[in-house]
């Protein structure tokens, strides 16, 4: 597979799974994406660590420091997996697992470098001391527990998008 | 749950089950779309029959090499902030969880599914000592708002309709009535959010526990067993043995054939992977993380001829696919497994004084063996057990009389050729005694033996 099918199969697998997925050229791109995504009334949680996230946050109206208290969290993702169409979040760099939890939106900013093709690939790079926690996220919170009808957003996110840059 | 088991009842208990139409209608229609979501899902992987080769090779690595891979996961927990228990039974693991949620002080707990914490009755005991548990798992927390235990280990609520859910909402919750399951969903999340955010605790179970990194890895699609492994302080995991791979690289195979096989998802929405407590640095973790790990009877099993029902992954599809259960539902087997997986589970670990009705819960038409993930031989496993329920005598005493009296005559020339024309001549008073549903099932003999027909 080469980087850019994988790119493509990851976008692909993402929105099966009810993500919102998008690829987008830059930094410049991306805020202008985050822009369109994310009311202005929304309140915020962007951790501004690395430099797509300062990009994202310079866009952000209402930004708050207290992901609890968000109604968005904007984050870049330690990876993604193409063959099934996950970001992974983990408590690297001081960030919190939570963040891509509890907050009713959540929007993933994924460098296509970081792309896994397989999850076999992804699992062998973890090597023999994964962060404390790590979660592997596919699509929104769901379940269908009640009668088996799919609803949207139990305890997470109810709204996932992923945009690779 | 153990004192509480009714297996013995398994035959009443079917009874009524068979009798209760809309109980019949739930099931049927919760394991055929369980049934075509699985197919679908599995239609799309194609080296599906490599797979499951594969995984079912890495849990008989497991079993082979369990206490090496129990004591490697031990040393690696510990090292990454865990403190990991070995607790011998149900009662000795419900005591400890109790006794580490009292020192603490813990007056709620959040809880994330886990059947395991079904098996040995720890939301009873917690209770009954003052403590809180709610349940978090929106199925989980429906049929504890009715005092219910859970009817299939994926969907526990998979009995209830929507009404049902709707009608006991607005009982409990004191909610406006809806049976919009999206609506229902909302509100539970809202309910269950507070409590996430007050409990002192968090109680989860674990998929798998990966022997190489020290690692607790959980399926969920709801989020409920991220925030009670990440969000409390205190996170207590429950976990029977059996539940060790050996290396993180093994999950691959798993993740591909576990959501596949219980839902037909093809990954669940989230994967958690907890390997200790918080480290210097990092902004999230429990502070403080207690892993039990239940043996209850399972090194019993692993130095027995049953020891293959221990590669089971808890995906359920066994029960989907069986005729049995999708007609008598997840009650009537008595205890906390049900279905195939379940009858063979439940008689080698609560004996089969406690559960031999069960070992009648097939018709070993194989449809289990089939499905199963990581290739358990049920079929030749329930036949062990019929076995063994013949040679401690507890079957039943028709066909223990029928089957002597037929060894008698098979022995004995004469006695079989007296015998067949006795039987011709006394078959509707056979059939009488017998009972409609085991001597009417058979053949009228008929007036020319088969080996009178031969040269």
């Amino acid at each position: 597979m080469t980087r850019e099918e994988t790119i493509d199969l990851f976008l692909a697998r993402a929105a099966l799974a009810a993500a919102g997925s998008r690829r987008v050229a830059d930094g410049a791109a991306l805020a202008a994406v985050i822009v369109q995504l994310v009311a202005g009334d929304k309140t915020v949680y962007c951790p501004a660590l690395s430099p797509l996230e300062q990009a994202a946050a310079a866009v952000l109206v209402r930004r708050v420091e207290e992901y609890a208290q968000a109604e968005v969290t904007v984050e870049e993702v330690l990876a993604g997996i193409a063959e099934t169409g996950s970001i992974v979040c983990a408590s690297v760099e001081g960030r919190a697992v939570q963040a891509s939890l509890l907050p009713s939106h959540h929007l993933a900013i994924l460098p296509a470098a970081k792309i896994y093709a397989t999850l076999d690939d992804f699992f062998q790079n973890l090597g023999a001391a994964p962060p404390t926690n790590l979660a592997v996220i596919t699509g929104p919170s769901r379940t269908a527990d009640i009668e088996l009808t799919l609803a949207i957003g139990v305890h997470g996110p109810e709204r996932l998008d992923v945009i690779v840059v | 749950m153990s004192e509480l088991q009714t297996s013995l009842n398994f035959r009443k208990n079917a009874e009524r089950a068979v009798a209760d139409p809309s109980l019949r209608a739930a099931m049927r229609s919760a394991t055929d779309t369980f049934g075509a979501r699985r197919a679908a899902a599995f239609a799309a992987l194609p080296d599906l029959e490599l797979l499951r080769d594969r995984a079912s090779e890495i849990r008989m690595q497991v079993l082979d090499n369990l206490p090496a891979l129990l004591e490697e996961f031990g040393r690696n927990a510990k090292r990454a902030g865990a403190t990991v228990h070995r607790a011998s039974d149900a009662a000795a693991a419900r005591e400890m969880i109790l006794a580490l949620l009292k020192e603490r002080g813990v007056r709620m707990a959040a809880k994330g599914k886990s059947m395991v914490s079904e098996e040995i009755g720890l939301n009873a005991h917690l209770e009954a000592a003052g403590i809180e548990v709610v349940e978090t798992d929106l199925g989980e927390y429906i049929i504890q708002l009715e005092g219910e235990t859970p009817s299939h280990i994926i969907v526990p609520a998979i009995h209830k309709n929507r009404q049902q859910v709707g009608t006991l909402f607005a009982e409990r919750l004191g909610v406006p009535y809806s049976d919009d399951p999206q609506v229902l969903t909302k509100i539970a999340r809202r309910v269950m959010r507070e409590k996430f955010l007050a409990a002192d605790a968090g109680i989860s179970g674990a998929n798998f526990a990966i022997a190489q990194t020290g690692t607790l890895a959980l399926f969920t699609n709801e989020g409920n067993g991220r925030m009670v492994t990440s969000v409390p302080p205190l996170h207590i995991a429950i976990l029977s043995l059996e539940k060790i791979l050996p290396r993180l690289a093994d999950l691959p195979t798993f993740i591909r054939l576990l959501p596949r096989s219980a839902t037909g998802q093809a990954i669940t929405s989230y994967l958690s992977l907890i390997t200790g407590t918080r480290k210097e640095g990092e902004a999230t973790g429990a502070r403080e993380l207690h892993i039990v790990i239940l043996d209850n009877g399972r090194s019993e099993i692993l130095a027995g001829e049953c020891r293959e029902m221990l590669k089971c992954i808890r995906c359920g599809a066994c029960m989907n696919v069986c005729p049995v259960y999708r007609t008598v539902g997840g009650h009537a087997y008595g205890w906390t497994y049900p279905g195939p997986m379940g009858m063979v589970l439940t008689t080698l670990l609560t004996g089969m004084e406690m559960s031999y009705p069960l070992v009648d819960a097939s018709t070993l038409c194989g449809a289990c063996v089939e499905v199963c993930p990581v290739r358990i031989p049920l079929v030749p496993l329930i036949l062990k057990l019929r076995e063994r329920r013949v040679g401690l005598g507890l079957s039943d005493f028709k066909e223990r009389l029928g089957m002597w009296l037929f060894r008698a005559a098979a022995k004995n020339p004469e006695l079989f050729f007296w015998g067949e024309r006795v039987s011709r001549l006394f078959w509707p008073l056979i059939r009488r005694v017998g009972g409609k549903d085991v001597a009417g099932r058979l053949p009228n003999p008929s007036a020319m033996a088969f080996h009178r027909r031969m040269p």
